[in-house]
């Protein structure tokens, strides 16, 4: 009886060996090959699986993201140096043609005054369709999309336009409520959005504009506060590696505020000779000289 | 005679406790996800996941100046689409005591938008703003930005998904 008990023992030691050999395997194997779900926020102690939160747009963003990263790099071998656009010869009309202006109700005017040469039907003014941004809002932020009138993200929009410029003039709306560390890191997020779908494209982050004296809500947005914040944002463009441009010294006067005739009235806006002054501006610094 | 007073005495004060009981047996539930109410609110409102969007963590640390780390949940949900405000919030405290805290740290959320408002734009939007509110149902605080109809939408959505 023993002996028989005996000749079952190796068999049975094999079969259990066999056994955990499988588990071990099975347990690896699902480790490797399981996703791990992507949780943006919602319950400290609760698990909540988003994994199939992305929208059909934002997965299709994320297929061109991938080919678009495929493409070779910029021809442009004028680019220049510097993160602050120096003065250049006067690149033309041309250069404007090649941005693409987004921002905020600062820039919306540009198609509200019709300053770019095709007016309020320009394709080159990628604002929200209430007009106005908030850097806060950046992530969630919409533009109306000129070519289709829908209202995408802004990744979306850059994924599919590509543009070979994009000029950024954002923070009036949060400068007021934003700490430091909180707007910059917005605004890097912003950037690195945009060049992840579009490497190619060139972006220039603009100063805000300054305020006027007078201008009622001056305690809120002061121009003390948008000086701060102009230095924020060309820290973020050398942080980033991508273009700063200093409107700011075109449109403010010595008092460092927005001069009358550069303002529509409301003390933030700019008027139509405003708006030319900055063209003017970014035509004599451009990123490249025409070739 | 003396002892028929001290019965009635102890009647009266049996039928106050059991009237006393009977008045509060509605109990708020605990153990809902703020995420499944935040939807339940989006649907209720007649919004989906297009034109109502998830703000982050940064936003709601970095912007609203809470401290979500300590909270059982959260979730802040902004209009994405069109020209509107709107926007809601729903936080789960550990306890009644930091239900409290956060229902204040939102109220000047609420106090600093209005601050920061600028009639320039959407002037038309600012009484959803000003009428902004935060409230506690049991360890669950929500705040709205919303139209004076929604805003009674989304309290009740928010009741009823609470109801014991």
């Amino acid at each position: 009886m023993n002996s028989k008990k005996n000749l079952f023992y190796p068999m049975w030691a094999m079969a259990i060996i066999l056994c955990v050999v499988l588990v071990l395997f099975s347990l690896i194997f699902v480790s490797c090959s399981s996703v791990q779900p992507k949780v943006a926020g919602g319950d400290n102690n609760e698990q909540t699986n988003k994994a199939d939160d992305n929208t059909p747009d934002q997965q299709q963003d994320q297929t061109n993201s991938d080919d678009a990263s495929l493409q070779s790099p910029t021809s442009q071998s004028n680019i220049q140096a510097t993160t602050r656009l120096a003065t250049t010869e006067d690149a033309g009309t041309e250069y404007i043609s090649k941005i693409t202006f987004l921002g905020d109700s600062t820039t919306y005017g540009l198609k509200y005054y019709e300053i770019l040469p095709e007016g309020k039907n320009t394709n080159q003014v990628w604002t929200p369709v209430s007009g106005t941004l908030s850097l806060f809002e950046q992530s969630i932020a919409t533009i109306e999309y000129p070519e289709t009138g829908e209202e995408i993200s802004i990744v979306s929009a850059v994924t599919r336009k590509k543009p070979e410029i994009l000029l950024i003039t954002l923070g009036v709306n949060g400068i007021a409520t934003m700490q430091e560390d909180y707007f910059i890191s917005e605004y890097i997020k912003l950037v690195n959005s945009v060049l992840e779908a579009s490497p190619d494209t060139i972006v220039i982050l603009n100063t805000m504009y300054p305020v006027a004296s007078d201008y009622k809500n001056i305690d809120v947005i002061s121009n003390e506060k948008i000086v701060q914040g102009n230095l924020w944002i060309e820290q973020v463009a050398e942080d980033t590696g991508v273009k700063f441009l200093n409107t700011y010294e075109t449109i403010a006067d010595s008092n460092g505020t927005l001069p009358a005739n550069y303002q529509n009235g409301d003390g933030i806006h700019l008027s139509t000779e405003g708006f030319n002054a900055v063209l003017a501006y970014i035509r004599t610094h451009a990123c490249y000289t025409a070739q | 005679m003396k002892w028929n007073k001290i019965m009635a005495i102890v009647l009266v004060a049996a039928v106050a406790l059991a009237l006393y009981a009977c008045g509060n047996t509605s109990k708020v539930r605990n153990d809902v996800f703020v995420e499944t109410l935040a939807k339940e609110v989006i649907e209720a409102l007649g919004k989906d996941d297009e034109s109502f969007k998830a703000m982050d963590k940064d936003y709601i640390q970095g912007y609203m100046g809470l401290d979500v780390n300590n909270y059982d949940g959260y979730a802040v949900y902004k209009n994405a689409i069109g020209a509107n405000i709107d926007e809601f919030g729903i936080f789960k405290a550990k306890n009644s005591d930091q239900a409290k805290e956060i229902k204040s740290a939102v109220e000047d959320y609420l106090d600093m938008m209005l601050a920061g408002w600028m009639d320039e734009y959407m002037p038309l939007e600012k009484p959803k703003l000003t009428s902004a509110k935060a409230k506690i149902v049991g360890n669950y605080v929500m705040y709205c930005i919303l139209s004076e109809d929604a805003v009674k939408t989304a309290n009740e959505t928010l009741d009823n998904a609470l109801q014991g």
